[in-house]
């Protein structure tokens, strides 16, 4: 088609040229035709070519312009095609740039230099922008990632900062929150919290809380202010991470095993460049340093908080203290003023035991002799009675030993006693002793010592008796006695020759009463039997030994006894025993048979005393 | 406050609330009653009549009327006593009956019991404490102290059970707690304990009927007047065993009747079964 068109230009401008060479010549020739001239001349048309020599030259312009026309159509025609050919050139560069471009959008940015065939301005500049487009890119790509980070950092110190806030009067729960919390955000596998202490002036760090540290060997873990990695945190006032952690310095134990972490991160807590503890946070992973920043804000909130928290429990401490004081006071003050009354109380009975013990004392001052001596029998004091008793003046026996009241002779016993009341023996006794004229005297002495709180031997107590009078009452009394002695044996002898000669006569009147054919039975005022004799055995049927010391009533019926006057008298205490008639009664023997005897009373009276005598014949007659 | 004021106080105290302190030594009732008055900051009327209305006014009104002081192991030289001579002679006994009379706050019965239980006779002992305030029983029966320096426990304690003859005591956290400045007697002790209200003073029948080994009134006769006192250990001497001890305090002695009827050894006073006088 283009060839065609090409071609058709090509001929169309070929045609023109001939066209209008002809038109021309037409023209010319009839504008030859109509001149006078020629007209006038009746020349015939060759003749014109004579008149005319550029008739031949305008004959031939048919052919001249069909030849300009055609190569005038022709440079036409050739420029065109160049243009034709450009265009499509350009085309195809423009589709190349918007596939570029469309990639661009499509976020490809992995074109080749080859991409276009032909460097140009356009195509570097396209590059260019592509390189601006992926720099962009990247930087936006970082932002963001910052953008997280800070997003990541804020949300956690908001929550730590929440965790900042409860629990702040228990520092462990409180600082066991915060490491668990500290934990778990960060994603790691191991903290634990030092707070720094002090006792008695000595500065350590104690583990306070801890998340997933060998309990057993952490609890209680205390580390000196410049021991380890934790000292040189504090001391450093910065934070330690080390990646290359030695085998035996920390291990994280869980129940499959336990291994070494990767990282250890050591951030003290700073609040106005003291050091209030230590945070250690161990982790399989590396730290980001943004992690490490986090950690670094978070080690100073928690720092200024225990900061306060310390100082909130001082205060408390201080204020709990002083209303312990307030109220310690209150109660001391009321204990003193019961020990103040108990005291009084104590303090006036004593008085009161004082005042009888004064009594007592002047007692003892009026009734008895008495003096004080130290413990080598030198006189202290003593009082009147003494004076008055030895017959000494006062001052006569100022620091005398009490051995000047002793005789010679007894001086070796008082010594005895002075060594025994040294070792706190007591004496009591009677003791001879010389008045100053040198009488003989007697007192009933008791040396007592008296002790102090520790049991030394302060003086010797004496309080004493005068017995003399006593003394020598016994010896009259002991001579008296003697002589006595003697007449009391002389005595007892005669007695007993007379008792003698008493017991023979009983013995015989008793062997006659015995022998007697009569039953015989011998009463006293009671009507206790003291004599039954062999005729009364038989009699009655009773052994001696059945009846004696029994009452007569044994010996008679009970009817008996009723009703016969002289039974009755016989037998109870308030009639009067009928005396020397002879009554015939019944009595009752052993086996119950009454018998009817021939009863006789005598009565014997000897001193106050009655002894009645029964003379008893039988009068049944026996027949043989 | 005269005189006639604190007898009128006393008498009227008497009708209303049944406490009787007219035979109370004069001085000492005297200055405690005046004492409290005055704290109280009421006229005597209102005071009296109050004590009508309120039982447990009546109660705080006499418990700080009459004296409470006493503190843990006091007077280390009679537990020490206690531990070496009175419970070794009742070692052989199969019962050990205790009184504490005037037990005030209880520390005192408290000592014993943890002496007791040093010497391993915990298990024998019945012991009873009466004391006239009911508020001051309340405590003793709670057994919460203060732990004050004043009344530093493991140091008296300490004191005495190095004077005594036992070897390797326990220490005295076996018998206590101790929180915030506070101990408490611990429950197994606080169990061993009958505690009963009783005024020594009345003629009243003692809440029990059981006679004693042993006798505590400690610090108690020297508020009362010499015919009181008198009366008082009378009454502790029916109810002592032949043999018996009577433990009065470091300043106090038996005097008066019944003076003859105790031995007294080293502050102990031991009855005597002899009515007559005892000759060493």
């Amino acid at each position: 088609m283009k060839t065609q068109s090409n071609s058709n230009i090509l001929t169309k401008y070929l045609f023109r040229g001939v066209f209008i060479g002809v038109l021309i010549w037409i023209l010319i020739y009839l504008v030859n035709l109509d001149s006078a001239a020629f007209r006038d001349t009746n020349h015939t048309i060759a003749d014109m070519f004579y008149v005319f020599p550029a008739m031949w030259v305008v004959t031939l312009l048919p052919v001249i312009l069909g030849i300009i026309g055609y190569g005038y159509a022709y440079m036409f025609v050739k420029r065109i095609e160049r243009q034709k050919k450009y265009i499509n050139r350009e085309t195809k560069r423009s589709e190349t740039t918007l596939k570029f471009i469309d990639d661009l959008r499509k976020g490809s940015y992995d074109m080749s230099d080859e991409y276009f065939d032909k460097k140009d301005d356009l195509t570097v500049s396209l590059f260019k922008l592509r390189d601006y487009l992926l720099q962009s890119k990247k930087e936006q790509e970082l932002q963001h990632i910052e953008e997280e980070q800070r997003n990541w950092v804020t949300q956690g110190l908001a929550q730590f900062g929440e965790n900042l806030r409860v629990n702040t009067d228990n520092l462990e729960l409180f600082s066991y929150n915060i490491i668990r919390y500290l934990v778990n955000y960060l994603k790691i596998n191991q903290g634990g919290v030092y707070l720094a202490n002090e006792q008695n002036g000595e500065k350590y760090f104690e583990l306070t809380a801890c998340v997933a540290f060998d309990r057993k060997k952490y609890a209680d873990k205390k580390i000196n202010w410049n021991e380890g990695l934790i000292g040189r945190a504090a001391i450093e006032k910065q934070y330690i991470y080390i990646t290359d952690i030695p085998n035996d310095y920390v291990t994280i134990t869980s129940g499959l095993g336990q291994a070494n972490p990767k990282a250890l991160l050591i951030v003290p807590l700073l609040a106005n460049e003291q050091v209030h503890g230590v945070i250690e946070l161990a982790s399989f992973s590396e730290f980001q340093q943004f992690e490490i920043d986090f950690v670094e804000r978070t080690a100073e909130s928690l720092a200024s908080t225990i900061s306060s928290v310390k100082i909130n429990m001082k205060t408390a401490e201080l204020l709990k203290d002083s209303q312990m004081q307030r109220e310690r006071m209150l109660q001391q003050e009321e204990e003193l003023r019961q020990n103040l009354e108990e005291m009084r109380a104590t303090q006036e009975d004593s008085d009161r035991r004082e005042i009888e013990m004064k009594g007592i004392l002047e007692a003892i001052d009026n009734s008895s002799i008495s003096c004080e001596f130290a413990t080598d029998g030198t006189l202290l004091s003593v009082n009147q009675m003494f004076l008055k008793t030895f017959k000494y003046m006062d001052d006569e026996i100022e620091d005398q030993n009490i051995a000047i009241f002793f005789f010679q002779d007894d001086v070796e016993n008082l010594n005895k006693i002075l060594d025994n009341l040294q070792n706190g023996i007591n004496y009591k006794g009677r003791t001879r002793r010389r008045t100053k004229l040198g009488e003989e005297i007697y007192l009933l002495s008791n040396y007592t010592p008296v002790m102090d709180s520790r049991g030394n031997i302060i003086k010797i107590l004496s309080l004493e008796m005068d017995i003399t009078e006593q003394v020598k009452m016994e010896e009259q009394m002991k001579k008296s006695k003697e002589e006595l002695g003697l007449l009391l044996e002389q005595t007892r002898n005669e007695v007993k020759d007379s008792f003698k000669e008493m017991e023979y006569v009983k013995i015989r009147n008793e062997k006659t009463l015995e022998g007697a054919l009569d039953a015989i039975i011998t009463i006293n005022e009671l009507g206790v039997i003291n004599f039954f004799n062999l005729a009364a055995e038989k009699l009655w049927g009773y052994e001696r030994k059945e009846v004696l010391g029994q009452q007569i009533e044994m010996l008679f019926a009970l009817e008996t006894i009723k009703n016969n006057d002289f039974v009755k008298g016989l037998v109870t205490d308030k009639e009067k025993i009928i005396v020397g008639e002879r009554r015939e009664v019944p009595i009752k023997n052993k086996f119950g048979e009454e018998i009817p005897v021939l009863f006789l009373i005598s009565d014997a009276k000897v001193g106050d005393q009655h002894s009645y005598t029964a003379f008893i014949q039988n009068v049944e007659v026996e027949l043989f | 406050m005269n005189e006639i004021d604190v007898k009128y106080f006393i008498s009227e105290l008497k009708k209303r609330s049944l406490y009787d302190f007219s035979d109370y030594s004069y001085k000492s009732i005297n200055r405690r009653i005046v004492g409290v008055v005055e704290d109280y900051k009421l006229s005597v009327n209102q005071i009296l009549k109050q004590v009508s209305l309120d039982r447990t006014f009546a109660e705080k009104l006499v418990s700080d009327i009459t004296v409470n002081t006493t503190s843990f192991f006091r007077d280390s030289n009679v537990w020490v006593n206690l531990a070496n001579s009175v419970y070794p002679s009742l070692f052989y006994n199969d019962k050990i009956n205790i009184w504490h009379a005037g037990c005030s706050s209880g520390k005192e019965v408290y000592s014993n019991l943890i002496l007791l239980s040093e010497l391993g006779l915990i298990d024998k002992v019945d012991i009873v404490a009466t004391d006239i305030s009911k508020e001051m029983l309340s405590v003793a029966k709670k057994a919460t102290y203060q732990n004050f320096y004043l009344d530093n426990i493991q140091k008296q304690y300490n004191h005495v059970m190095d004077n005594t003859d036992i070897k390797n005591y326990n220490d005295i956290s076996k018998y206590i707690d101790e929180e915030n400045n506070y101990v408490t007697i611990k429950k197994e002790l606080r169990d061993k304990v009958k505690f009963y209200y009783h005024d020594l003073v009345s003629d009243n029948e003692t809440p029990f009927f059981q006679k004693f080994d042993i006798i505590f009134c400690r610090n108690v006769l020297i508020y009362f007047n010499p015919e009181l006192q008198n009366k008082i250990v009378g009454g502790f001497l029916k109810k002592l065993y032949g043999k018996g001890f009577l433990l009065i305090g470091a300043s106090e002695q038996i005097n008066g009747a019944f003076k003859t009827r105790f031995v007294n050894k080293c502050g102990v006073y031991c009855k005597n079964k002899q009515s007559h006088f005892f000759y060493k």
